[in-house]
């Protein structure tokens, strides 16, 4: 869906569609994994990233989205089996310095780095507290989650789908 | 480069106040090695990953210098001269294990840097569940040893306010910075997110920045590290603090303070080691994490 307003340049975003029943009113969850941050060099001033995604709840059948402002999520649409969104890469200001950091440590090499997670995604029976179940993308449980920094762009990967982002 | 030697793993309960109690690998024996720039924040990481203590670091900010000299890099923030170039930290701990095992361990961490390196020494503090490794003096540009200046020694007062954490957060940053007697930009680091999940333990659908609000300042001048402490320990999962400093020449650089939650090297089901952050472990979130997922 790609990135989010001006506020946010380096946050993808991901609308999800479900498939195999019918599914809205219920809520979903993601459990998602300790970063891997491969960006990150010792003499960096921000600490090692740990997470890569928000942990989010979301309602099948809503999307919600940030709005102009950059801080309140609100409700945006209605879609059948779907929800979103799923906000993925460089938050807050000191996100896109980070960024700057990572993209300053590739320079001497022009490789690229990505920060890793992987992320596994749950639905609840009733509401959003008690029993629920893990299900697939594809024929995985578990999905690795990335954000690419290269000298130029920043892309955000989900159940193999990207988003890209060049830099000013 | 750092290297930790595992030993034997026996599995400890922490957190049981809390509202998580995880299983932590603890080794009976502890050793690492460090040959990078900020080696003391590369070991108590790992060390944190093997007990789930909670310990801080803050590094000086550095003195400014004229002219590169050696050990010049060209980083994100121009030609940098600070922090020192990659230190040297060999740490051996014989055991992790017992009541006493913290302080000897720390003050062993203490006591081997400040013998390995000469660009700064180090001393703890004891504040709430953090020990903090503040630094106490540093080499300045002429080359002796000075009183080391931290951001978070500054001396600030915060109108109580209802605010969100992020926002408690920016306006402590704010009154450090102004209220500093030099003159780094000081940045706020809490990873790629706000932390307002973490702390208020609120996640349900439809949560708004309104519901994270709540009443916090301080009533007398104290420490930026005082309100720090007393504004976390308001907060449903254990913060760690990292002030990291980056000085380049002729400039007034930047430091960063680095919030997050405590990781911890724990056995997976699989019986895999994996990391984890260590949240809500001081209450209970209003969204019930799912169980670990199915290998």
């Amino acid at each position: 869906m790609g990135f989010t307003n001006a506020y946010w340049p380096y946050l993808g975003l991901y609308l999800q569609d479900l498939n195999g029943g019918t599914f809205t009113g219920r809520y979903v969850t993601e459990f998602t994994s300790t970063a891997s941050d491969e960006c990150w060099r010792s003499d960096n001033s921000f600490s090692q990233l740990t997470s890569l995604s928000d942990r989010g709840v979301w309602y099948v059948g809503s999307i919600v989205g940030i709005d102009s402002s950059g801080t309140t999520a609100s409700y945006l649409y209605s879609r059948a089996n779907s929800y979103g969104y799923d906000n993925l890469g460089f938050y807050l200001s000191s996100g896109s310095q980070r960024l700057g950091e990572y993209v300053n440590n590739m320079r001497p090499t022009g490789n690229a780095c990505s920060v890793t997670a992987t992320q596994t995604m749950y639905m609840y029976c009733t509401g959003y507290t008690g029993a629920g179940q893990y299900y697939t993308s594809g024929s995985t449980i578990g999905d690795i989650i990335a954000a690419t920094a290269t000298a130029a762009s920043l892309t955000t990967t989900r159940s193999s789908v990207t988003n890209v982002r060049n830099y000013p | 480069m750092l290297q930790i030697k595992p030993r034997y793993l026996l599995p400890a309960l922490i957190g049981a106040n809390g509202f998580f109690a995880l299983l932590v690998s603890q080794t009976s024996e502890f050793q690492a090695t460090s040959k990078q720039i900020r080696s003391l924040r590369a070991v108590v990481w790992s060390l944190q990953q093997k007990t789930g203590w909670h310990i801080c670091v803050e590094e000086p900010v550095w003195d400014t210098r004229a002219t590169a000299g050696a050990g010049v890099r060209t980083t994100f923030y121009g030609d940098q001269v600070e922090p020192p170039d990659a230190d040297v930290l060999q740490l051996s701990v014989p055991t992790l294990r017992g009541a006493a095992a913290k302080p000897a361990a720390l003050t062993s961490l203490l006591t081997a840097f400040n013998a390995q390196n000469n660009s700064v020494r180090y001393k703890t503090e004891s504040l709430s569940d953090f020990t903090v490794f503040e630094a106490d003096t540093v080499r300045n540009a002429a080359g002796s040893m000075v009183p080391a200046r931290l951001i978070l020694s500054t001396q600030i007062a915060i109108p109580v306010a209802q605010r969100t954490p992020s926002d408690h957060l920016a306006v402590l940053i704010q009154a450090i910075q102004s209220n500093m007697p030099f003159s780094p930009r000081i940045l706020l680091d809490t990873g790629l997110l706000p932390i307002d999940k973490d702390f208020t333990g609120k996640n349900a659908p439809g949560v708004q920045p309104k519901d994270y609000l709540f009443s916090w300042g301080t009533a007398s001048p104290q420490t930026g590290r005082a309100a720090l402490v007393s504004l976390l320990s308001i907060s449903k999962t254990t913060f760690d603090w990292q002030v990291a400093c980056q000085i380049g020449i002729n400039s007034a650089g930047e430091c960063t303070l680095s919030l997050r939650p405590t990781m911890v090297s724990i056995t997976a089901k699989s019986g895999k080691q994996v990391l984890k952050e260590l949240r809500f472990d001081r209450g209970r979130p209003d969204v019930l994490p799912p169980p670990e997922p199915p290998q």
